[in-house]
């Protein structure tokens, strides 16, 4: 059995720890993981994806079209993103804006993402989620991934649950960090109920 | 999460979840490395900031040097003199330490050394998706190549062991795919390096003067052979699994995982013969294979070097079996191989079904290109040169440009990048501009980028009576790759205070008769230095000193919070000068109102100044 999760998202979003966070929670319970990600330059403001493959898998890349589950940390990307989806998929997204630069340079508006999804995916199930609302509920802006994480995990999609995740939070973050995020992973699954 | 600087403790049987190139960095501790030297380059940079991070607690020298030849060099020595050494670098890298390579591998080496080069097909960070097999070959040195994490762990221990045995530097390939692959990773022990630290003078081994050299190269050739006949019994080529005789796959590198993916989703009855020796290919094993198969598929990502060397061996042995692969026009020779393109490949010759349906939306999704950061001082030096060169009325302009971070200068708003091929290359093509194309030439170079090759260009172009404008954009660190430190940092490879060297002194001593020094956040002195550049008949430098940004925050958000700025809207009158002409990426423009999100402002305040926003709109939050 193979789950394939990608996450995507603009660079200094947290798009490779929301895939490490989700990885290790995944190797915490015994499961083979593989997580492919694309470091080039270092700057912020780029689009990053990483794919994350939990089970049987070999090759860390997620096939065309294969991805049981998006997590989209801002709406443009989960545009680009969004055909490799499988049929019957998810996507979760996280609704703040990033206005890329290409858009403000060539006078173009920013796509109106569920418009696009609506009509070119009508069955497609997807879920925009306020992420950085709850972030602030959570106690910090810095958590809208963990949100989103949360909810994700909450569909069931994936082979690890809510108690994985805190034990991957546990193992890398500490004090108000960890207290936050652990609070936005609750939050987060608190929106998806299945 | 297992941290870097405990990544060298003894934790013998443990599992974790490392990075490709973490786990390199673990292997050298295994192996019993002790002095590790690098250029940093993606997809390699990892290896370095892992190394970094533990070096001082497990007592391995380790280094970023100044460019990959003194690295490769400085590691050669070390294995001369007993120690256990390792150089790594990016694909185009190797170019830079071949010519001592090709060298060494003549005259041997010590204790064992490795060289590895992470390639980068689909050329994700590099300009080209070389193939750097090929210099196993053209230095007659063997090659090694993992497909996994758990691999470029272990096999290190083997390239090692190997080097060591027969004296000569071993190739250790991987690619970015195996370099930044995530996997769980099992840990060996702790490996204590070896002691004894002395070079032994002996002419007629190391230097490659007749009558030595020949000798040296006959030697060689009998290493290789020797090496021809370990790879046949070697742990690191290996029959994986056995299949009903039909068909044989022979398998290299970062194709064996989506390779695996492709054969069990279809089932596919194939046999899977798995090389990690590459070169020299093991014959026997080969051949024996071939023997047992009605037809052999190799698979293997960029050129057919494998697949080459089968049919020549299949030939010399009067083997008919139907052999499968780039030449026959069945797989790619270009850009990286994942499951869809094994699979429709294998489709025309296997019971494969290679259905594409990744349907993108029809709709235009606005490009993300990577930008320069927010606060980066490159965007002011940029902002300048264009607003000096645009007021001056001179037209066509050439701007030869570099790699580094300003290497984004080529994309909107910018577009001040004309050429661009290797390290260094900005001030060479630049002086060949003004001597052939009659035009203004105004040329860009990083401080890194300068100390690795631009040296012996600017003294070149000097000494010839060049006429351009060189800029160089010194932001203290080696940026793109993760601010490492450079011969120009303060700070030296582990982060501890370090002598460096002095821009200005290295170009006024080169002969440049005109040097401005200035801060790239003052666009009127930048303007203004551009402006006597473009009217100065001669060389001018032009040095844009500020740090980086992500690293000078690294130091500032210790000792204060950054303050963003803020668009006043009853001053903005949307004339759009920041979002067209700046492009930070903090600032943006949603349904006609400019505003700068908090959350991405640096606070440099660039964007504040009267050159930015005539209106004076844009405002500190604190002010």
């Amino acid at each position: 059995m193979i789950v394939n999760l990608k996450i995507c998202g603009v660079g200094g979003q947290g798009v490779i720890t929301t895939g490490i966070i989700a990885s290790e929670a995944g190797i915490s319970r015994g499961l083979n993981v593989v997580m492919s990600e694309i470091h080039g330059l270092a700057q912020r403001g780029g689009a990053v994806s990483v794919d994350i493959r939990f089970g049987d898998a070999l090759g860390s890349m997620i096939p065309e079209n294969r991805c049981d589950i998006l997590v989209a940390l801002e709406p443009v990307e989960a545009l680009r993103n969004v055909s490799r989806i499988k049929e019957g998929g998810l996507a979760l997204i996280g609704a703040e804006r990033i206005p890329p630069i290409s858009l403000g340079i060539s006078g173009k508006e920013y796509p109106d993402v569920e418009s696009v999804l609506k009509e070119n995916y009508p069955g497609m199930r997807y879920l925009m989620v306020n992420s950085d609302e709850i972030a602030k509920q959570a106690g910090n802006p810095r958590t809208s991934n963990t949100v989103i994480l949360g909810a994700a995990i909450a569909t069931g999609v994936l082979p690890v649950d809510l108690q994985d995740v805190m034990r991957a939070l546990d193992s890398r973050f500490t004090g108000e960090m960890l207290e936050s995020n652990k609070k936005a992973l609750g939050l987060g699954a608190k929106l998806v109920t299945v | 999460m297992l941290k870097p600087e405990n990544l060298a403790d003894n934790m013998t049987g443990e599992v974790a979840f490392l990075l490709g190139n973490e786990a390199v960095a673990r292997g050298l501790v295994e192996s019993g490395v002790r002095v590790a030297t690098t250029y940093p380059g993606t997809p390699s940079s990892e290896v370095g900031d892992t190394i970094a991070r533990f070096a001082r607690k497990s007592g391995i020298y380790f280094q970023y040097s100044v460019n990959e030849k003194v690295a490769y060099e400085i590691a050669y020595a070390a294995s001369l003199s007993g120690k256990r050494s390792f150089t790594f670098m990016k694909v185009v890298g190797m170019n830079v330490a071949a010519d001592s390579l090709m060298t060494s591998a003549y005259t041997g080496v010590e204790a064992g050394l490795v060289i590895m080069t992470a390639d980068d097909p689909s050329m994700f960070s590099s300009q080209n998706e070389q193939d750097n097999r090929h210099f196993s070959d053209l230095a007659h040195i063997p090659l090694i190549e993992p497909s996994s994490p758990q691999e470029a762990k272990d096999f290190l221990k083997h390239a090692f062991e190997l080097s060591e045995a027969e004296k000569l530097p071993v190739l250790f390939r991987t690619t970015t795919r195996v370099s930044h692959q995530r996997a769980p990773v099992t840990f060996g022990d702790v490996a204590s390096g070896s002691g004894k630290s002395t070079f032994k003078r002996n002419i007629p081994q190391y230097l490659p003067f007749q009558p030595y050299s020949s000798r040296m190269k006959n030697e060689l050739m009998e290493k290789m052979a020797r090496i021809s006949r370990f790879s046949d019994e070697t742990v690191l080529n290996q029959l994986e699994r056995k299949g009903s005789g039909k068909t044989g796959v022979i398998v290299s590198g970062a194709a064996y995982g989506p390779l695996i993916d492709v054969v069990n989703e279809h089932d596919l009855d194939v046999s899977i013969l798995k090389l990690g020796l590459v070169n020299p290919l093991p014959e026997k094993l080969v051949l024996e294979f071939l023997g047992n198969h009605k037809e052999v598929v190799v698979v293997e990502e960029l050129d057919p070097f494998v697949e080459t060397k089968i049919r020549s061996l299949a030939q010399m042995n009067g083997i008919t079996t139907s052999i499968t692969g780039k030449l026959d026009g069945v797989f790619p020779s270009s850009f990286e191989y994942t499951q869809n393109v094994i699979a429709g490949s294998l489709s025309k010759i296997l019971p494969v079904d290679a259905e594409h349906v990744d349907a993108k939306p029809h709709t235009e999704i606005p490009s993300r290109p990577p930008v320069m950061c927010p606060g980066c001082p490159h965007r002011g030096t940029y902002y300048a040169v264009k607003r000096a060169v645009g007021m001056s009325k001179i037209e066509n302009v050439i701007y030869p440009s570099d790699i580094g971070c300003y290497s984004l200068g080529v994309f909107e708003p910018f577009e001040m990048s004309d050429v661009l091929l290797s390290m260094g290359s900005s001030i060479g093509t630049a002086q060949g501009f003004a001597l052939s194309a009659g035009q203004t030439v105004i040329s860009f170079i990083g401080d890194s980028t300068f100390f690795h090759a631009g040296m012996p260009s600017l003294v070149n172009a000097v000494h010839n009576g060049a006429k351009m404008i060189l800029v160089i954009l010194d932001n203290a660190v080696t940026a793109m790759t993760g601010q490492q430190p450079n011969p120009g940092s303060s700070m030296g490879s582990l982060g501890d205070p370090a002598p460096y060297a002095r821009i200005e002194d290295l170009v006024a001593s080169a002969g440049v008769e005109k040097i401005s020094i200035v801060d790239p956040f003052d666009i009127k002195s930048t303007m203004r230095a551009v402006t006597e550049g473009l009217h100065f008949d001669g060389l001018s430098v032009i040095i844009a000193r500020r740090e980086c940004a992500i690293y000078a925050d690294q130091k500032k958000k210790k000792i204060a919070p950054l303050v963003p700025y803020y668009v006043d809207k009853d001053k903005c009158t949307s004339c759009r000068n920041c979002v067209e002409k700046f492009s930070c990426p903090a600032i943006s423009v949603d349904s006609g109102t400019v505003s700068i999100d908090p959350k991405l402002c640096d606070g440099c305040g660039l964007c504040s100044e009267i050159y930015v926003c005539p209106f004076r709109a844009i405002k500190s939050v604190e002010a």
